[in-house]
């Protein structure tokens, strides 16, 4: 977990890996601008440079987000999509949302409303690429 | 035989010397002046006779020598030479007798001659004067009625009892007399003025002898007959230009004697200007119509005395430097030690030797010339520095402040130059910095001082605009070198006349007074903090105080509080607050006046002690538009820490306003898309420029105003994202800028005065408006 924090606000980033590596879950949580972006973008670079497929964005403790922090989002969507991986965003809060949406960054990125909402959808991915159900 | 009687009255009261070898004949001689009431002293020989008149006083005059004719050894006429060449001893009458028996005739005739010499001899008072015979002849003359007046004054005097009176007539005509050679009268009319002391009681018989001496010196002077046609006319010299080095320079000659002050005048018209005063009075008058290099001044005067005269040039400081040297006839250890502690130079004693009077003359005003000298290269090297000190200053206070704040300020050294500063400077088009110091002690090291000081200032202030960050890098410069361990007190401030808000340091320094109309003047800063100059790294802390329209700041030093009243009390930060409390709504100008006049009116006669420097800015609302409210005001730098702080100072004071959630976090969206916009492209690689950020709550709208300093860059006019394109194919950034407006209800970008402005406003009632 790193911390980044200068008296505002700060932003933490939680990283933790299911399925041998394959799908990477993120979860940063305060405020993600101009001056905390750099810390999730240096978060995601050694993610976007392993085998990583999928990575998991779980958005629910971030309060706001400006065009830093969304810049560093779709650049890591470029990356893992170049290499065929994929993006999930998921509880994305109201202005976080409202943000995504002015940009319309949203159509082309899978978004999932709750957690319960996202691993149905991550256990049908496990289960197309032929895996079979987890556990 | 004659009548004895005559002789008898001639002999009363006088020591009669007897010269005779014979003891028989001796004693007989002795024995019959005995008898007619003479007090009586023998010598055996013409040595013995010397040594017994060279002893003098020490046992009484002797106002006789009987002699006799056949005297061996030296003689008769021997003795008699040596008797008329010494000075002591050339006026006592010689009578030579034949054997043992008196010759009353020859006593008589012999006493006759000495009172009354056929002829004044004028030859060694003319050596001692350094006049002519006949110069010194013409003075006796125009003294002759002086003279008369004097013994008629005299014996009234006496007559009356008034042995005060009688002591300052005898007084001036011994010194008169004693100067112009006049031995007797001199000797006579000391013996009265000394027997003046005992009181007015047995004052008849040294009266009669002053009226002997008297009378035997007119009647010389009457022998010396009419002057000479061309000689000089008395009391007007024929005008001569003095000539020499010194001949500019102006003598006052101070004597109520018409006969010292003819000497003295005589004696130095060639060498110096002169003016002449005849009392006190009328010399301090004189010293003050026309201030001379020196004063000549007579001790016992009518009226003021020479002492009480001296007193008075030394305690104003006009005069004090005008060496005084005191000529008079009171010769007492005593009478020069007063003359000393009155403030003399020199003292002189009558009859004086006028080359001894010359010479110290001319020493003192050789002195004084050179301390003039120097005197005038340093205050003509002080004006020039002063010149410059005061061009250090600002003084065009109108172009300073604009119309939304006055400002006005003073400084008055208490000597020519001084260690007191006050600045006032644009640190941008809408901030003023404003410094008001004092540095340690006066005079020239505190002015280089404040030199080095208000040039770091502002060459530090063009680095920071926040006075806390000013002065912390003034103290760090002035404590890195400062071999002479000198400080100084600071109070900087930085005032954005668009809001009002004054950010205030204090290095040390005194807080100023805020004075808003129809409240009392209260002290802006709650601690003076500490001096600047001393040791590095200290920090400064700021203060914020927001200015209403009308509010009036005075910064000042310590030459305002603590100027003395002539009984040493202090201004004090009392009288000054109520002062500054009564004044109302006043112009700056008029404020520093007011103060300014307070603190002279107090202190009355008392000289300034200490430099004065005041500072009075009045804050009048923002230029060119109504006294805008802001609700934060924040100076930052480029970084993005400084974006944070925005950031949580602004979330801040929406949560304390109680703006809903929504509108603040677009208003947080509109700050970290332009502040980082800003920072990234408008102030690359340079963490010091400034950006300005205010916030305005109104029940309509949240305002958003931010400029900064960098190159002209318009962020509104940032290509529109194609945000059709699909995401694979479009990049990444240049969404900032559509996301700020997409948030927002208007944008407006504006240069003015070298600033980007911006402007956001996010409307509250959204949905009613619509």
């Amino acid at each position: 977990m790193r911390c980044y924090s200068d008296g505002g606000m700060p932003l933490t980033v939680r990283v933790s890996r299911d399925d041998g590596g394959a799908t990477v879950r993120v979860q940063p949580s305060g405020s993600l601008d101009s001056a905390t972006a750099g810390v999730l973008e240096r978060e995601l670079a050694p993610i976007l440079g392993s085998a990583a497929k999928v990575l998991v964005l779980d958005f629910a403790e971030v309060t706001f987000v400006s065009s830093a922090g969304i810049r560093v989002v779709l650049a890591a969507r470029k990356q893992l999509a170049d290499r065929g991986g994929s993006l999930l965003m998921a509880n994305l809060q109201p202005p976080v949302a409202k943000a995504f949406e002015i940009v319309r960054a949203i159509p082309d990125v899978t978004i999932f409303k709750s957690v319960a909402e996202l691993d149905a959808y991550l256990a049908a991915m496990q289960r197309k690429a032929g895996g079979g159900p987890p556990r | 035989m004659t009548e004895p009687a005559p002789l008898a009255e001639a002999l009363r009261g006088r020591t009669v010397l007897v010269v005779e070898r014979d003891p028989t004949a001796r004693g007989s001689l002795a024995a019959q002046l005995a008898a007619l009431g003479a007090a009586t002293d023998t010598a055996a020989s013409g040595p013995e006779a010397l040594l017994r008149l060279a002893r003098g006083d020490e046992h009484g005059g002797i106002g006789l020598i009987v002699l006799a004719a056949d005297l061996p050894g030296m003689g008769a006429a021997g003795l008699t030479r040596a008797l008329r060449t010494r000075p002591e001893t050339r006026a006592v009458p010689v009578a030579t007798v034949p054997g043992p028996a008196l010759d009353p005739a020859a006593l008589l005739r012999a006493l006759d001659a000495a009172a009354a010499p056929a002829e004044l001899d004028l030859t060694a008072a003319s050596a001692r004067l350094g006049l002519a015979p006949a110069e010194l002849a013409e003075l006796h003359r125009a003294f002759a009625p002086q003279a008369e007046e004097h013994l008629g004054a005299l014996a009234r005097a006496v007559e009356a009892g008034d042995a005060d009176a009688a002591r300052r007539v005898a007084h001036a005509l011994a010194g008169a007399a004693g100067n112009l050679g006049a031995g007797d009268l001199h000797r006579a009319a000391r013996e009265l003025e000394h027997a003046t002391r005992a009181g007015a009681e047995g004052l008849a018989a040294p009266l009669a002898d002053v009226a002997r001496a008297g009378r035997a010196l007119l009647a010389a002077i009457a022998r010396l007959g009419p002057a000479q046609a061309g000689a000089p006319v008395t009391g007007a010299p024929p005008p001569r230009a003095p000539r020499g080095e010194l001949a500019d320079r102006l003598v006052l000659i101070v004597d109520d004697v018409r006969t010292n002050v003819e000497l003295l005048v005589r004696a130095l018209k060639d060498d110096y200007r002169l003016a002449v005063a005849q009392d006190g009075e009328s010399a301090l008058r004189s010293v003050r119509a026309a201030p001379p290099d020196l004063v000549l001044l007579d001790i016992m005067m009518p009226g003021l005395d020479g002492y009480e005269v001296c007193r008075r040039l030394k305690l104003d400081s006009r005069t004090r430097d005008i060496p005084v040297v005191f000529l008079t006839s009171l010769d007492e250890v005593r009478d020069k030690a007063r003359g000393f502690e009155a403030g003399a130079a020199d003292y002189i004693t009558k009859p004086f030797e006028i080359l001894e009077v010359k010479a110290r003359v001319g020493a003192l005003l050789r002195a004084k010339a050179y301390q003039d000298a120097i005197r005038e290269l340093l205050e003509s090297e002080l004006r020039v520095a002063r010149e410059i000190q005061r061009g250090l200053v600002p003084r065009n206070f109108a172009a300073l402040g604009g119309p939304a704040a006055e400002c006005f300020a003073c400084l008055e050294p208490a000597r020519a130059v001084g260690g007191d500063l006050y600045d006032v400077f644009r640190v941008d088009d809408r901030r003023l910095c404003l410094v008001v110091g004092d540095v340690s002690g006066k005079g020239i090291p505190a002015a280089l001082f404040m030199v080095m000081t208000i040039t770091l200032i502002r060459s530090l202030a063009r680095l920071s605009g926040r006075p806390d960050e000013i002065l912390a890098r003034v103290n760090d410069a002035l404590a890195a070198d400062n071999p002479s361990s000198m400080f100084v007190t600071l109070f900087c401030a930085v005032l954005d006349t668009e809001t009002g808000r004054l950010t205030c340091a204090s290095g040390g320094h005194l807080s100023p007074m805020l004075i808003r109309p129809g409240a009392e003047a209260r002290p802006v800063l709650a601690s003076e903090g500490t001096l600047v100059g001393v040791q590095p790294g200290l920090a400064f802390p700021a203060t914020e105080v927001e200015l209403a329209p009308h509010d009036l700041l005075v910064a000042f030093t310590d030459g305002v509080t603590e100027a003395m009243s002539p009984d040493g009390a202090l201004f004090g930060e009392a009288r000054l607050r109520a002062l500054l409390g009564a004044l109302g709504d006043v112009a700056p100008a008029a404020a520093v006046d007011a103060v300014l006049d307070g603190v002279r009116a107090f202190a009355d006669s008392a000289e300034q002690a200490d430099d004065i420097a005041i500072l009075a800015v009045r804050y009048a609302g923002p230029e060119g538009r109504p006294a805008a409210t802001a609700d934060l005001v924040l100076d930052l730098r480029a970084t993005f820490e400084e974006v944070v702080r925005a950031a949580t100072a602004v979330r801040g004071l929406c949560e304390a306003r109680g703006v809903p959630r929504e509108p603040t976090d677009d208003l947080l969206l509109g700050l970290d898309e332009m502040l980082s916009n800003i920072v990234t492209y408008g102030y690359p690689g340079n963490p010091e420029g400034a950006i300005a950020v205010r916030v305005a709550i109104t029940e309509e709208a949240l305002r958003l105003d931010i400029s900064d300093r960098a190159p002209a860059f318009n962020p509104l006019e940032a290509a529109t994202p194609d945000l059709d394109a699909p995401l694979d194919t479009r990049p990444v950034g240049g969404l900032g800028v559509h996301l700020a407006r997409s948030v927002m209800d208007t944008m407006e970008y504006a240069r003015e005065n070298e600033e980007n402005r911006l402007r956001l406003v996010r409307r509250l009632r959204r949905d009613e408006v619509l």
